[in-house]
């Protein structure tokens, strides 16, 4: 019933506007929309943390609505994982920060504040390696040496860094009053990275697994957000509508 | 308000779900690992000229191991590749020239005793490999004795790091 109403209500909007673009006046519904900041938590990491002993991390979210459709976005985080591969194993240590924009490209009903967003970010991370254990791998079996541990590279890698950008795409809904639930898949493009002669970079924090001769990743995150409003601003309606009969 | 939760848990799961289709990272057989060490056999008096062995029979000698290097029995090649120690800086070889037995067993071919000194050195080559073992400074030893088939010896690589080409001519 509540929906059909709504739909009527709609309806006889789109009706009025119609009949003022025909008499040429300005549309003196004021809409207000809510400008402000968001913040939240990626809740995939606790998540992934309690389900893997080898994974800790935190990711802290936030973006800000700089127009109808812009939001200043950005993530801050920090990872820990254990990668245990067949012929080695490492720990990795890092932070990171990805910072960018979103652009909001769904259409809401009039009060409402729900995002399928793309967007683009930088991402910056420092981090460090410890290999944990190796062997040298021989496909000749004749000498019966393959799975001897090797030794001489064991140890901390310390001092890496890598710069990144993601090409991003989401939802955010909001499920009650100012309180969003949103998910993202990224993919990556890995532009620089320091890495070590001895060993490579196998896993960023925050750009996640890289790939033997690939400078692509992929990335996700599900986050619940609170909305906090700072500003009310019209929406600038009446100025669209106008347009076409500028030509 | 059902279809918010619903519309936003889809995507959860899936989410969930895509660290499961990763691709699995093997070692390729192609992928350049630990190389074996490839001697190619030239005419001692044209030098330039490949020159097969008859019947070649190489064993491996070391402390406690002496072996038949796996293929290498008996066979007529002019180049061979062989496996060498990678926790080690040593390597000794018998080549056996015209290999065969007598009525009692016994090798009748000619021995010639070469060993390879090296320094390994562990080295990164991608995520389904791990390590292997590149030999730097290849070296070598041919013991004398009065009956030599083994006229000289070349190290032509000394930096034995992958199997595209020859590392050691040996002429006879």
């Amino acid at each position: 019933m509540l929906k059909y109403s709504i739909n009527l209500i709609l309806v006889l909007f789109a009706v009025s506007a119609l009949s003022q673009e025909n008499r040429q006046q300005a549309d003196t519904v004021v809409h207000k929309e809510k400008y402000g900041l968001r913040v939240g938590v990626d809740l995939s990491k606790p998540l992934r943390a309690a389900l893997d002993e080898n994974y800790k991390g935190l990711e802290l979210v936030g973006d800000i609505r700089i127009s109808q459709k812009f939001f200043v976005a950005a993530e801050l985080g920090t990872e820990e994982k254990t990668t245990q591969e067949d012929n080695f194993a490492f720990f990795t240590k890092g932070s990171y920060l990805k910072a960018g924009f979103d652009y909001n490209a769904y259409e809401n009903w009039y009060g409402m504040q729900n995002m399928v967003h793309a967007g683009l970010r930088v991402g910056v991370g420092t981090f460090s390696h410890t290999l944990n254990e190796y062997t040298i791998y021989n496909s000749n079996q004749f000498w019966q040496e393959n799975g001897i541990p090797g030794e001489a590279f064991l140890g901390d890698y310390d001092g890496l860094s890598a710069q990144w950008l993601e090409l991003v795409v989401g939802l955010k809904a909001e499920l009650f009053a100012n309180l969003y639930l949103g998910a993202s898949l990224r993919i990556n493009y890995l532009v620089n990275e320091k890495e070590s002669d001895i060993f490579p970079n196998l896993y960023i924090p925050g750009f996640n697994k890289v790939t033997d001769g690939s400078r692509f990743g992929a990335g996700y995150n599900y986050t619940i957000t609170y909305f906090i409003p700072v500003l009310k601003i019209a929406k600038k309606r009446a100025e669209k509508k106008k347009k076409p009969e500028e030509k | 308000m059902k279809k918010k939760i619903l519309t936003t848990l889809v995507p959860l799961l899936a989410l969930l779900i895509l660290p499961g289709c990763e691709r699995d990272d093997i070692c390729p057989r192609e992928s350049p690992t630990t190389p074996q060490l490839i001697i190619r056999f030239y005419n001692t008096l044209e030098p330039d000229e490949p020159k097969s062995v008859t019947r070649l029979k190489v064993i491996a000698q070391n402390e406690d191991v002496s072996e038949t290097v796996p293929r290498l029995n008996r066979i007529t090649v002019d180049s061979i590749a062989i496996p060498l120690r990678s926790f080690d800086t040593e390597t000794t070889f018998i080549f056996i020239d015209e290999s065969a037995d007598d009525e009692d067993g016994a090798e009748t071919g000619n021995p010639d005793f070469i060993s390879f000194t090296y320094t390994p050195q562990e080295v990164f080559i991608s995520r389904g490999c791990g390590y292997s073992i590149n030999y730097l400074g290849l070296n070598y030893t041919l013991s004398d004795d009065t009956n030599n088939w083994i006229s000289n010896v070349l190290i032509e690589t000394p930096n034995v790091i992958n199997q595209n080409q020859a590392h050691v001519k040996i002429f006879h």
